[in-house]
């Protein structure tokens, strides 16, 4: 199929990503957690923090994030869930309930063993298959996951030098 | 004097202007307020309506359901303005999730947030209204004394100032590639060319109507109630007759507290292609032909990224200053596309790029070598073109339906390639469809190919609407219209629409300049009509 060519070109570009994990293949759990638990959420429970706590540092390969900017990510998302319409905050609460539920976890997501004895290739595999996914709830879990995470890393200054953005400019 | 930039609601301005400001999201008492005109929606439409009825003399009340934001809180981030000026936080999305909405909520409605491109209607669209859609008044001839008065009204003028980089890029492409690019004419005074319009103007040169219009009716006694919904209109018979209020918090959702009503004896809905059909639809406004919230248009948009040797800073300078219409008129059975770019800051355009990881760090890395175009399809002109439909959830809020058509597909496809062109043209080292399935390729010849291969289907193509219209069209045949040519409900009496949603096709340009000309002659009409 026309589709599968240029599925195996990103899954190439995947392994590019996949070395790069070996960074996080030790995602500082200790560390992230002493961040958060020093945060309020309002939409987040502790199960879907700790599912966040896999997915970030793996979405985030390849950035300068620390286990602080980590957390903060999660403090903005679950902020801005808050300003989203009542039915996209069932949507999405229907998404974290199935990641952080066992049977989802080994159904959809594919990871037998907890989230946090995951291993980074684990995880990448599991965001390659969603982002890939022939069902379109599945892609769509996969595209609000991204948005919410990368949106929320990057509106915070400390990420910008990365990316040559110097911030607004000032005003006199 | 602190240097507010002559901002109306500073504190110094407000303590001695004595205006009338209600703030929903913080009031402890309910609502019970009469008016000559309730406007409902603070932008474009609504905007322009409250300035002409309130000079005319007429007790305006203005409803926003956004908060009143202005430049003493516009610091330019993303992370801040989203949530506070656009809809659901900048993360609107059709119903499907295939569609990403742009849309402004806080005074001003999108004016407040928008890139300033200001163009008349054009002819072919104004006719083919007359046409195909039974709408009178409304000719070229018609409407110019209405585009000269908001031209002057709004300091709206082609930019004069060199285009920044990224818009530089698309006329350098199109002009090597023989094709015609133009100006944008803005509605800006004093512009510093920061690019940050998106996150509201700093500076306050922007003539939004949160600067122009809102406060000039403010000062002829209107009310502003912000952060404050519509629920549903009340009627008497077949006359409306005022509307019911709720209060919005500070995250835009609903409160508790009972909000109460207020009495008119003219109703106006300018609460946008979304905002206004879920007016009509929670008030079960008679709509014997079955049109309320159809043939919704959006101008879809889908774009192109590529990557330079030079530096572009494409988060620097005027977003928007060049387009083409090269492709917007096509002599085929095609569908028309426009040519502009947008800008790229930090966080819209990190939910853009593929991918996730180093791959996602990496291509975000180039950003200030990197250039967008984009392209908006003229919907609505074609059979196989019908628009969208806006409904409501379980909720009572509104969403949006809209099935993307093998002539938006095929238009996609060109104007992916048309683009792609372009940047290659223009000097582009590499280039990618803005297309989940898609990669970089460092020719022209390799993009064509990518392009063969690349599924035409959603969730795949990333694609994107900032212009919101259609839904309760203008026109003289009730079985066609939801309004007459005056902008008046055929079925009930005392009610008026002034926005987007009157259009019974979508546009081919931005549509500020459209929804304040029509706007500024369907209010002067009512107020004719309301004085005699």
């Amino acid at each position: 199929m026309k589709r599968r060519s240029l599925l195996k070109y990103s899954l190439i570009a995947g392994g590019a990503a996949a070395s790069g994990a070996l960074v996080y293949s030790q995602i500082p759990y200790d560390e992230i957690d002493q961040e958060i638990t020093q945060l309020d959420f309002e939409f987040f429970d502790q199960q879907d923090q700790i599912v966040l706590t896999a997915i970030i540092p793996i979405m985030l390969v390849g950035t300068n994030q620390s286990p602080k900017q980590i957390a903060q990510v999660i403090v903005n998302m679950d902020q801005a869930i808050l300003f989203l319409s009542k039915q996209t905050q069932k949507e999405l609460r229907e998404l974290f309930d199935l990641l952080a539920n066992k049977l989802g976890r080994v159904v959809l997501v594919g990871i037998w063993s907890s989230w946090r004895t995951a291993n980074a290739e684990q995880l990448i595999e599991f965001l390659n298959d969603w982002r890939d996914s022939y069902i379109d709830l599945i892609q769509i879990g996969y595209q609000g996951l991204k948005q919410l995470v990368v949106g929320n890393y990057y509106a915070d200054a400390e990420s910008w030098s990365q990316i040559g953005y110097p911030g607004p400019p000032k005003l006199i | 004097m602190a240097n507010n930039f002559n901002n109306p609601y500073s504190k110094e301005s407000l303590a001695i202007k004595n205006w009338s400001l209600i703030d929903g999201s913080i009031t402890q008492q309910s609502i019970e307020l009469e008016a000559d005109i309730v406007i409902v929606g603070t932008g474009a439409g609504g905007g322009i309506a409250a300035e002409i009825l309130s000079k005319a003399g007429f007790k305006v009340i203005m409803i926003e359901e956004g908060p009143l934001r202005h430049s003493d809180h516009f610091n330019m981030l993303e992370k801040e303005a989203y949530p506070d000026l656009y809809q659901e936080s900048a993360a609107r999305k059709t119903a499907d999730k295939a569609i990403s909405i742009m849309q402004g909520r806080s005074v001003g409605g999108s004016t407040t947030v928008n890139w300033t491109s200001s163009f008349r209607t054009p002819r072919s669209t104004l006719n083919h209204w007359q046409k195909e859609h039974d709408v009178k008044g409304l000719s070229s001839e018609q409407m110019l004394p209405w585009f000269e008065w908001v031209e002057k009204r709004l300091n709206i003028h082609p930019w004069p100032v060199p285009p920044n980089p990224n818009n530089q890029m698309l006329q350098d492409g199109l002009t090597k590639l023989g094709w015609k690019s133009n100006i944008i004419p803005r509605n800006v005074n004093g512009c510093a060319n920061l690019g940050y319009c998106g996150t509201g103007c700093p500076i306050n040169a922007k003539q939004s109507m949160l600067i122009s219009t809102i406060p000039t009716a403010l000062d002829h006694q209107a009310t502003l109630i912000s952060r404050t919904r519509v629920e549903k209109l009340m009627t008497n018979g077949d006359k409306v007759s005022g509307v019911e209020l709720r209060f919005m918090n500070d995250q835009g959702q609903l409160r508790n507290l009972k909000a109460g009503k207020i009495k008119a004896k003219h109703v106006i809905l300018s609460a946008g292609a979304i905002g206004t059909p879920a007016v009509m639809l929670r008030s079960k406004t008679p709509d014997p032909y079955n049109l309320v919230g159809k043939r919704t248009f959006i101008h879809p948009v889908n774009l192109t990224a590529a990557i330079y040797d030079q530096t572009i800073d494409p988060f620097s300078g005027a977003p928007q200053s060049v387009y083409s219409d090269e492709f917007l008129w096509p002599e085929d059975s095609q569908i028309g596309f426009k040519l502009e770019v947008p800008p790229m800051h930090p966080v819209l355009t990190s939910t853009m790029i593929n991918g996730f990881g180093e791959d996602h760090a990496q291509v975000f890395s180039e950003l200030p070598k990197t250039n967008a175009t984009l392209a908006l399809l003229r919907d609505g002109f074609h059979e196989q073109s019908q628009g969208g439909e806006v409904r409501l959830d379980d909720n009572l809020y509104p969403v949006l339906d809209y099935p993307i058509t093998d002539l938006l597909w095929n238009g996609f496809k060109k104007s992916y390639q048309v683009m792609m062109e372009v940047q290659f043209a223009a000097g582009a080292k590499k280039v990618i469809p803005m297309h989940r399935d898609a990669v970089f390729v460092d020719s022209w010849k390799k993009a064509q190919q990518m392009l063969e291969q690349l599924p035409m289907k959603k969730l795949r193509a990333k694609i994107f609407t900032a212009h919101l219209m259609g839904g309760a069209p203008l026109g003289s045949d009730p079985k066609s219209s939801i309004v007459g040519n005056d902008h008046q409900h055929h079925q009930l009496e005392g009610l008026s629409i002034m926005d987007g949603s009157v259009f019974p096709t979508s546009l081919g340009v931005n549509p500020q300049l459209t929804i304040y000309s029509m706007s500024a002659r369907a209010a002067t009409l009512l107020s004719e009509e309301l004085m005699s």
